[in-house]
């Protein structure tokens, strides 16, 4: 009975020491997974995502790829995980897309500054226009060129919060060296025009003191170019604030409400405002005006889904549904030497 | 008597915006402060816009159709009145056209 009795307390224990095993190697088990459950998911955040900047930073053409980036960009960024702009494939920057890339990038700097990082550009241009705009400083990177190049010098930025061209003046003048007094006021009278809608639409009266513009002009022996941009509530959505009972029906039966941002632009270069006010809305009516007049002089107009074209040898504009909306209003005037 | 405004030597070589609260260089104060000062110390008033590089038109329309949407004065009164001198043969055209657009 004593030995019997001794069996059965072996086999107790030894059940009791294998119970314990399998229970700290279940533990052990789980605990692994969790750490490295927890090791990916803080690799997720800390670890830098690489979006790739795309060949060409524009949006006249195919603004697809760049507006892509953006919003893919925006995304992460907004899902607390940390970028990596990857700018080594860029190989073009356009006026256009320059000026959105900064005002986005200072935007992001602004909301998530522990999440941005970046790499060089592969191409000599590209980077010594990022340093330029210091957006090499301003991305954590350490300025490594001389900006010597032609195309990088001939580059202007300009930014405020009013409406005060002072700044712009040394530009001005530039420009009339290439071309005639009435060719370059009507260039300025039209930026002071879009500088003068920023404070007065783009951001609401709450937000007018502190409206920011951001503004990218360049001269080449072919033509000068002037872009403007805001992050403001763009062209559709302000006139939308005070609709007419007709716009109101459209959009109501509109099957894609996106399509009526060009018809909106369109409007508004027609001289529908916000206001009503007959003496107001009078500065993008007259943008057109001034482009029609002046030979090789182009407008091209990008505000939420909406994109508009006017060229002086068209006697009607084009205007188009973007694939990707365009944050706020980006104005670009071009102005051929060659003409 | 006469009095003539230079507003690239005395205003701004550039001067933009409607409002005050949009800029130093607005048609607001271009009105309050020197053009209706002048029209009201003057018989006749020469604005000369010679050597300025930008104009819009916020600013133009404000400057002057504000003369008559907010001093009252009638555009037959500022024909026989006001000269206004520019480089650029649009700016002159514009403002007549702002004065006559303007109602009071």
């Amino acid at each position: 009975v004593k030995k019997q009795s001794q069996a059965e307390m072996e086999r107790q224990r030894r059940k009791w020491q294998y119970v314990k095993r399998r229970l700290h190697k279940s533990f052990v088990n789980q605990r692994r997974l969790r750490n490295r459950r927890v090791r990916k998911e803080r690799e997720q955040y800390i670890k830098p995502r690489n979006v790739r900047a795309p060949d060409q930073v524009r949006l006249q053409g195919d603004p697809q790829p760049f507006l892509l980036f953006v919003t893919r960009v925006t995304t992460l960024l907004h899902a607390g995980i940390r970028v990596r702009l990857d700018f080594r494939h860029v190989k073009r920057l356009y006026p256009c897309g320059m000026l959105l890339l900064m005002a986005e990038v200072r935007r992001w700097l602004k909301a998530f500054p522990d999440q941005m990082l970046a790499t060089y550009p592969e191409d000599e241009v590209v980077e010594q226009m990022l340093q330029r705009v210091d957006l090499i400083g301003a991305l954590g990177l350490a300025p490594r060129k001389v900006i010597s190049h032609d195309d990088v010098v001939r580059w202007f930025y300009f930014t405020g919060t009013r409406v005060e061209l002072v700044s712009v003046e040394p530009f001005m003048e530039r420009v009339r060296e290439f071309v005639a007094a009435e060719a370059q006021t009507f260039l300025f009278d039209c930026v002071s025009e879009a500088v003068t809608n920023v404070r007065h639409h783009a951001y609401g009266e709450a937000g007018a003191d502190s409206a920011p513009w951001w503004m990218f002009a360049t001269i080449s022996s072919e033509r000068i170019t002037v872009a403007v941009h805001d992050r403001g509530a763009s062209i559709p959505a302000t006139i939308m604030e005070k609709p007419t009972i007709r716009e109101q029906i459209k959009k109501l039966f509109a099957k894609n409400p996106q399509e009526l941002d060009a018809r909106m632009i369109d409007a508004a270069t027609g001289g529908r405002s916000r206001t009503k006010l007959v003496y107001r809305g009078k500065g993008l009516p007259e943008m057109l005006e001034f482009t029609r007049a002046v030979p090789g002089s182009s407008l091209d107009i990008y505000s939420r889904w909406g994109g508009f074209h006017q060229h002086a040898s068209s006697a009607t504009a084009t205007v188009w549904t973007l694939s990707t909306p365009v944050p706020g209003t980006l104005l670009l005037w071009t102005l051929s030497l060659e003409s | 008597m006469s009095t003539r405004i230079n507003v690239a030597a005395t205003f701004s070589r550039s001067p933009a915006g409607r409002f005050r609260t949009d800029g130093p260089y607005s048609g607001e104060r271009f009105r309050d402060e020197l053009l209706w000062p002048a029209l009201k110390g003057s018989e006749n008033v020469e604005v000369d816009l010679q050597g300025v590089l930008s104009c819009g038109s916020s600013f133009l329309d404000e400057a002057f159709g504000g003369l008559v949407r907010k001093y009252g004065l009638s555009s037959q009164d500022l024909e026989r009145r006001l000269v206004v001198k520019a480089d650029v043969k649009t700016y002159v055209q514009r403002i007549w056209k702002y004065v006559r657009e303007a109602k009071a």
